[in-house]
């Protein structure tokens, strides 16, 4: 079945070229915008900055083929969001599996540019955690959203993303042999 | 006084932020689309040149729209026979398929992030005809041979379309030949780095099956030896399960 944006480009083409145009213009500036931290959140996610970019590769194509009823959302990134931090998840295990053939690629490229162990000790210990616990501390704190725009992008209650969170910093606590705050949120 | 976890994480997030802001690759979205007059249709699409030398492009695509385009499509959409063989004609890489999709020829040139492939007017394909849509495609194996050989097992809807030099593009001649795809560079790869660094696929079958493709970073599953050399088996595991292909490219 053909999606609902290539369904209307099929329609207007040779017609109405400039309505398809608009759309993707629309869609390019909304991409642009908002690549780069949905690349980030599912680096912190999946550990690997190539799965990243397919993901939030991936969640945008799919972004792109439903723009037209997407645009229409309060926040369209939500939805961007939420589909890249679930499938996060799922593709960092598979990526385990992966690793010595993604190594052995690996070998004759160029380092990118990365962020310091410590930090990457943290990001291994998020990526332990069970999958809510995770995403709700990366959308926090990488993604410096609010409980309520977390609630928002895993279509949850506030309160769900509060005790999520708690829960998360117990756990790393744990992980990391640190304290835990509790008086923030 | 003790680092509390919230600290770590907000420094961990901090530096997070400040090593990745920059992005290497684009969506479909950027495709860029116009009618060229003389070659049928020229189509520019953002390549995808991730910083770790990863390089992804798009390729082509095309379902016409014209009813009488459609019905010439229709003649020509044989079944496939065997792994690796090619609807309609082995050596113009033409594959009907159930959607009136097919995928042509074109000549794809991938320079330092920028791909461009030429649709010649011998499919028929004129502009304003119907509906042209670039799809992904993914990049896979890597060699620094001088020519390559592909050989595909499983599905006959997939098709290597080209070799994709980096971080220049290395022109040269892909042709079918029974189910293997040999491409063979116009000059041999300069000393100074330059190789080839993937094979393009193409996966026929409508947009559901190519959006899914991927690069072999996430699909490789295993290395292998095949006729005394080293290679990589690569599931396309997200196809759609009719279009599901094993891929094996000898180094």
């Amino acid at each position: 079945m053909m999606d609902p944006v290539t369904a209307r480009a099929d329609q207007h083409v040779g017609a109405d070229v400039e309505l398809s145009r608009t759309l993707v213009e629309e869609f390019e500036v909304f991409y642009a915008r908002e690549f780069s931290s949905v690349v980030r959140l599912a680096h912190v996610l999946t550990g690997s900055r190539a799965a990243a970019e397919d993901l939030a590769q991936d969640a945008f194509v799919a972004a792109y083929r439903r723009w037209p009823k997407l645009k229409g959302y309060d926040d369209p990134a939500a939805w961007v969001r939420r589909v890249v931090a679930n499938r996060s998840v799922s593709r960092y295990r598979r990526l385990l599996s992966e690793a010595n053939a993604r190594f052995r690629l690996q070998q004759e490229r160029p380092t990118p540019d990365e962020w310091s162990a410590a930090t990457e000790e943290v990001w291994r210990a998020v990526r332990r955690l069970p999958r809510r616990q995770a995403q709700v501390i990366v959308l926090k704190y990488v993604d410096r959203a609010s409980v309520g725009a977390i609630a928002a992008t895993l279509r949850c209650s506030e309160n769900t993303v509060k005790t999520h969170l708690a829960r998360g910093r117990e756990a790393l606590a744990v992980l990391l042999g640190k304290g835990t705050d509790d008086d923030d949120d | 006084m003790m680092t509390t976890i919230d600290e770590l994480l907000e420094r961990a997030a901090a530096d997070t932020r400040s090593h990745s802001a920059g992005t290497s690759r684009v969506p479909i979205s950027v495709v860029r689309r116009h009618a060229h007059r003389r070659t049928g249709m020229k189509i520019a699409a953002s390549a995808l040149t991730a910083s770790a030398g990863v390089i992804s492009v798009w390729s082509l695509s095309v379902r016409d729209s014209d009813p009488a385009s459609e019905s010439t499509l229709a003649g020509d959409s044989t079944t496939p026979t065997g792994p690796g063989s090619r609807a309609g004609s082995p050596s113009t890489g033409v594959a009907p398929t159930d959607r009136n999709y097919r995928v042509v020829d074109a000549h794809l040139s991938v320079s330092r992030g920028e791909a461009t492939l030429d649709v010649g007017s011998e499919h028929g394909i004129q502009p304003g005809l119907g509906v042209y849509q670039a799809e992904l495609i993914g990049i896979v194996g890597e060699t620094r041979a001088a020519s390559s050989t592909v050989r595909l097992l499983g599905s006959a809807d997939v098709v290597v379309r080209a070799a994709v030099g980096y971080p220049d593009a290395i022109e040269g001649t892909a042709r079918t030949v029974g189910n293997q795809l040999v491409f063979t560079p116009d000059e041999s790869p300069s000393g100074d780095g330059q190789h080839i660094v993937g094979m393009v696929v193409v996966v026929a079958g409508g947009p559901g099956s190519l959006l899914h493709a991927k690069t072999p970073i996430g699909t490789i599953t295993q290395s292998m030896s095949i006729d005394g050399s080293i290679g990589y088996l690569i599931r396309l595991s997200d196809v759609r399960s009719d279009s599901d292909a094993t891929i094996i490219v000898p180094n």
